[in-house]
């Protein structure tokens, strides 16, 4: 018995010394860095350190305490810095948020537009479009007073998502759907837009692949179609039926493209739920945000002769153009699309212009190229770009307001009864 | 008879398309969060288990028992201490960034891992039993990339593990009724890493994920002597959440331009489901005898959260099914006596996805050496997995070395 008990002991304190080592310390990091001939990689791996890039010869780590430890330990000379990711980043450290940080999820927006819905009755009404691939739903919010009513109204509607990367593409609709409801009944302008027609916002078409985009890898861009030949995604905004496939420049055949077009026009349930929503009312203008370029681009996308409505098209575009400049002094280069970007074929505002004669808008928004962030925008640029661009929406809302012109007032029917409203099928003239 | 035919392939057609409709959702068997092999893990069988096609609730064979069944203590003398090591290569096929859109892979990859599995020591005495133990019975290991060209370079790496220490109390009630409990306390890491440079390197994007798991759960299980020669036992492992400390750093960085990062930390947790179990154990003869495992998991009360969202994981319960038979041979050298075991079993382990349904079929092999208070033990579990369409493939070989007094 007395060697019973040493033998415990001795197993008990091996098991909690060796084996039983605390999770790591939960402090914050810091970020240092050492040159790179200081640290072999071989050395990185030994001591299990955290790389985060290498920029210049030197060796960036997200370092804990115990990290930090280590390399004090192991002689290698490291300087901090922390503060150099700090102007980008906002307020360093954060204590907490999400992997997208100030970037709206799938669950934060079906909560944020329902919360939206609950506090603003009667201005607010939330719609489930359809469901993506994966189940998750396709919001619309529809912003106007007297939500709950299909009135006589001009319609907009402003879309975002396309394509998973491009999260600031989120934000720009959603906050404005927010900054109506906001000051609705605080702002002379704002209560009259809203009491003067009706505005859409579907602020997420592609739900599956932005959360792709979010937990897995940060530049997916199509949905989550599995194409049955390795490959994944369609580009949804290559997915729509007018000049679908017109070329292979515009889009792409080849399932592992970036803008693979997928096996057939409105093959993706994501553009199914645009497609049905815009077909069953009557849009007089739309704009889908995108990122990046600084561009506010308009039909054709798929070939660069003008669309009928090219000047009005034009109009309008300098006119949010010379808006946006006016409130920080970006640029924003305007044109049709094949003109001004790329070509491109299957696109929504192709389809939305070319099918229904919706004046169609795609807008690049900051930053203008790859070295200033490309797709990633810093949480601390979405306010600023959602306030560049709120005057460049209400100005496309007042001008469609202005150029709407009602429905007649329907006559009785034979039988006494009121005859039922005609469809309006009225169209901003250019 | 033509319209028969009509609707028999048109049946067939909508029955395809449904599988390739259905077939798209799902990651398949390795989510960031499942543990090499098999998301069934209840216990940590040695070397003799594993032997055993992984039957452990009757089997007082060694102090691994009290991971899965801690009653099993009252059976072992008065000292028993065993220490086991693995070696494992499994197959993966779809997880994280591979064949999931980003890098396709048209064979599966295997990832081999070696480690230090258990090491427990237990103490009888009279009819109380007290056991401690350390394990480590989840490894989150994935195959790493790396895509290497001057235009474009990509790096995923994921690593992690799960560590348990046990506490284990027993205590037999008479000769045919034994009771046990155990108090588990959880630590582990999980990380994350993925680097690229893209466009001519003009960018580089950075990814890296931490998160620092605790918790704690209670085990605990039954054992009846039903008569010498037959034994029943219930085990259970109560459902548990598992915490995670989870930080986060985003970064984009342009060439001569602007660098961008996105931090971000949160609590998370893992509901962990509730695990049972029914063992049954009956000697043929003195030196044969046959075991079995029935193992209940009850996935479909899994919820995970990242960063404070849940994650959809549309789980099913699932079951383990293990069939094992041991025979003991005894023989003479240089004047001591030894006993050569020889162990065989087959195993059916449900994977808990709904889509595609999956399962392990394993088979296995053991022997070992016993030599008066010491023995070392060799286990070799081999099995392949149907429903993926992917043949994944796992092999475990447990070498378990101990003392008893």
């Amino acid at each position: 018995m007395k060697k019973i008990i040493p033998v415990f002991l001795l197993f008990l304190g091996l098991a909690l010394a060796v084996n039983f080592a605390p999770g790591q310390d939960p402090g914050l990091p810091t970020i240092v860095s050492v040159a790179k001939s200081d640290l072999r990689l071989e050395t990185a791996r030994l001591l299990d350190l955290d790389l985060l890039m290498e920029v210049q010869g030197r060796v960036y780590i997200v370092a804990a305490p115990v990290d930090l430890q280590k390399i004090r330990s192991a002689g290698i000379p490291f300087r901090l810095e922390t503060d150099l990711f700090a102007p980008s980043a906002g307020s360093l450290p954060r204590l907490q948020g999400d992997l997208n940080g100030d970037f709206h999820s799938y669950y934060e927006v079906e909560s944020e537009l329902k919360a939206l819905e609950t506090a603003h009755p009667g201005l607010a009404k939330v719609f489930v479009l359809g469901d993506s691939l994966e189940g998750r739903h396709i919001y619309a919010m529809k912003v106007s007073a007297n939500a709950q009513l299909d009135e006589d109204e001009a319609q907009v509607l402003f879309l975002g998502c396309h394509h998973a990367r491009e999260w600031i593409s989120v934000e720009v609709p959603f906050l404005f759907g927010k900054y109506l409801l906001d000051h609705y009944g605080s702002n002379p302008d704002v209560t009259r837009l809203m009491d003067s027609s009706e505005i859409w916002i579907v602020p997420l078409v592609n739900p599956d692949g932005l959360e792709y985009s979010i937990h897995s890898y940060r530049y997916w861009r199509k949905n989550r179609r599995e194409n049955g030949d390795g490959s994944w995604g369609v580009d949804l905004n290559r997915n729509y039926s007018y000049a679908w496939a017109w070329d292979n420049i515009g889009s792409s055949p080849t399932p592992d493209s970036d803008v693979y077009r997928g096996r057939s026009p409105f093959s993706e349930p994501e553009a199914q739920a645009v497609r049905d929503l815009i077909s069953n009312k009557n849009f007089q203008a739309l704009i889908s945000y995108h990122s990046y370029a600084q561009d506010i681009l308009y039909p054709w996308g798929y070939t660069t002769t003008h669309s009928p409505d090219d000047a009005r098209l034009r109009t309008l575009a300098a006119g949010m153009a010379q808006r946006i400049q006016a409130v920080n002094g970006r640029v924003y280069t305007f044109g049709a699309a094949a003109d001004t970007l790329y070509v491109t074929n299957g696109d929504l505002t192709d389809w939305a212009y070319g099918t229904h004669g919706v004046l169609a808008y795609t807008i690049e928004v900051p930053p203008m190229d790859a070295q200033n962030g490309g797709f990633f925008n810093a949480e601390a640029d979405i306010q600023p770009i959602f306030k560049e661009n709120l005057p460049a929406m209400t100005y496309l809302v007042d001008q469609c307001i202005a150029r709407f012109v009602p429905a007649a007032v329907p006559a009785n029917g034979q039988d006494g009864k009121p005859a039922p409203a005609p469809r309006p099928n009225i169209r901003v003239k250019g | 008879m033509k319209i028969s035919v009509r609707l028999a392939v048109l049946v067939g057609l909508f029955l395809f398309c449904l599988g390739l409709a259905r077939a798209q959702l799902i990651i398949g068997q390795y989510e960031d969060e499942a543990p090499m092999q098999t998301w069934n893990i209840f216990g940590l069988p040695g070397a003799t288990e594993v032997g055993l096609a992984g039957t452990q609730f009757t089997l007082a064979s060694d102090t691994t028992a009290l991971f899965a069944n801690p009653a099993l203590m009252t059976r072992l003398p008065h000292l028993s201490a065993t220490v086991s090591g693995y070696y494992t290569s499994t197959d993966f096929y779809r997880y994280s960034l591979v064949n999931t859109g980003v890098i396709s892979s048209e064979a599966n990859l295997p990832l081999g891992v070696h480690a230090l599995e258990s090491a427990a020591v237990s103490i009888r005495f009279g009819s109380w039993a007290f056991g401690v133990g350390y394990g480590l019975p989840e490894v989150y290991d994935r195959p790493p990339v790396d895509i290497n060209y001057i235009t474009y370079e990509l790096t995923f790496d994921q690593s992690g593990s799960l560590n348990v220490l046990n506490f284990s109390l027993a205590r037999a009630f008479g000769r045919h009724v034994s009771a046990g409990f155990g108090f588990n306390m959880l630590s582990g890491r999980l990380t994350r890493s993925s680097f690229e440079k893209l466009s001519a390197g003009l960018e580089t994007i950075t990814n890296d994920i931490t998160q620092d798991f605790k918790g704690s759960y209670f085990n605990g299980g039954l054992f009846f002597d039903v008569v010498d020669s037959f034994h029943v036992s219930l085990v259970f492992r109560a459902p548990y959440i598992k915490k995670a400390d989870s930080r986060a750093v985003l970064s984009h960085i342009g060439l001569g331009g602007r660098t961008i990062v996105i931090q971000a930390a949160a609590r998370d947790e893992y509901r962990e489901p509730l695990a049972a179990g029914l063992g049954l154990s009956y000697g043929l003869q003195p030196n044969w005898h046959v075991v079995c495992d029935l193992s209940y998991f009850n996935w479909s009360k899994y919820k995970v959260t990242s960063f404070d969202e849940p994650l959809a994981r549309n789980f099913r319960d699932c079951l383990k099914v293990s069939l094992g038979m041991e025979y003991f041979a005894s023989f003479t050298f240089a004047g001591q006596e030894f006993t050569f075991p020889v162990r065989g079993g087959i195993a059916l382990d449900q994977q808990p996805m709904k889509d595609p349904r999956s399962a392990y079929f394993l088979y296995s092999l053991g022997a070992g050496l016993h030599w008066k208070h010491a023995f070392l033990d060799l286990g070799v579990l081999v099995g392949k997995e149907s429903g993926s369409g992917r043949s994944l493939a796992t092999k475990k070989a447990v070498l378990s070395l101990g003392v008893t007094i």
